[in-house]
């Protein structure tokens, strides 16, 4: 198993990270929020974008992993 | 207060134009780019990579289908690089490299190339592919493969190279450079590289004579040629036909790694504006 180009782990890598630290900073602020006993709009659709991000790096990854795969199988 | 308002509706807007811009991104990239092109193009690369190998017939007969074969080349044409050295095959061109502010330019001046009237012969049984002169041999299967409509890429083996799917790839191995032009290209080129900007770059990609080639093509009555769709190849590396199976995957992936860039930049930007933006607010309530 190996990737097309080690890019491809750089961009997919820095999507994830980033993604997963917008995520936890948008739950962290909506749980302050909400314990203050007000709603938080902006932190949900921060926390989606997030979640949209991880995944987007995830799918480059993987077939980028899949795709790196099947060329190198001959 | 008035001021601090604009700034608000600013942002807002703002934020607004990206989020949706991201909307139609993705919504267009998971049309377009993972279901019509990103997955169909990766079947046609499984397809290609899956392509039989098989051996030259002899004496020659077409086959079905598209077939990886291997052979070495020949021409009956006494073919020589600029540099003068003896090839079947051979593409050279001059590269003017100047610089435009902080920037370094590259301009293509001129190309010159011999690929006419090719040949593969079954790789000889005694294993000295260079012992033979073209004449000594029996005359092989014509190679038509990129001498009809089709455009052709030559791999030059940097870094996430591509090679789209209409193009017949040829890799001919690590590609010489240097500085000084030789005179027969000189004499080719003629007036273009009377006036350069910068510095002229010459570059030389060749197959040595009989020496062995891997080759992806379809066959009729007139030897091998490229099947449907230009689909066919031709590398004199090593390494076979990965680096192109490598163009290719990176092909696949450019427009992924593209909108990953972009979704990676504007989630930034927007997550952190509006992070930014709704604390503030949230702090003046």
């Amino acid at each position: 198993m190996q990737l097309v180009a080690w890019a491809d782990l750089a961009i997919a890598g820095a999507l994830s990270l980033f993604g997963l630290v917008l995520f936890r900073n948008a739950l962290v602020r909506r749980q302050r929020r909400k314990k203050a006993g007000r709603g938080d709009p902006a932190a949900l659709i921060v926390s989606g974008l997030a979640a949209v991000m991880v995944a987007t790096g995830l799918l480059l990854l993987g077939l980028s992993f899949g795709i790196g795969t099947l060329i190198s199988a001959r | 207060m008035a001021q601090r308002s604009l700034k608000q509706t600013v942002g807002a807007v703002f934020e607004i134009v990206l989020f949706g811009t991201l909307v139609l991104l993705a919504l267009f990239l998971w049309d377009r780019w993972l279901l019509r092109e990103t997955l169909p193009a990766a079947r046609r690369l499984r397809d290609f990579v899956r392509i039989p190998e098989r051996s030259l017939p002899t004496p020659w007969h077409p086959f079905s289908g598209p077939a990886r074969l291997r052979g070495q080349l020949w021409t009956p044409i006494k073919r020589s690089t600029p540099r003068g050295e003896p090839s079947a095959l051979w593409y050279a061109w001059v590269e003017d490299h100047y610089r435009s502010g902080r920037n370094t330019n590259t301009r293509l001046l001129c190309s010159a190339g011999g690929d006419a009237q090719l040949s593969i012969s079954p790789i000889s049984a005694d294993g000295g592919p260079m012992s033979q002169t073209a004449a000594q041999r029996a005359p092989g299967i014509p190679l038509l493969l990129f001498h009809r409509d089709e455009h052709i890429t030559l791999l030059k083996h940097t870094w996430l190279e591509g090679v789209p799917r209409d193009r017949i790839p040829l890799d001919l191995g690590p590609i010489m450079s240097t500085l000084v032009v030789p005179p027969a290209m000189r004499e080719r080129c003629g007036d273009k590289l009377n006036a350069p900007r910068g510095t002229l770059h010459y570059f030389e990609a060749r197959v040595p004579l009989g020496a062995e080639v891997v080759v992806i093509a379809c066959s009729d009555e007139s030897g091998l040629i490229s099947c449907p769709k230009s689909l066919g190849a031709l590398s004199s590396s090593a390494t076979g036909m990965a680096a192109i199976e490598r163009a290719y995957a990176n092909d696949v992936l450019s427009l992924s790694r593209g909108a990953a860039l972009i979704l990676l930049i504007s989630g930034l930007l927007l997550c952190s504006s509006l992070l930014k933006r709704t604390e503030a607010d949230g702090e003046g309530s």
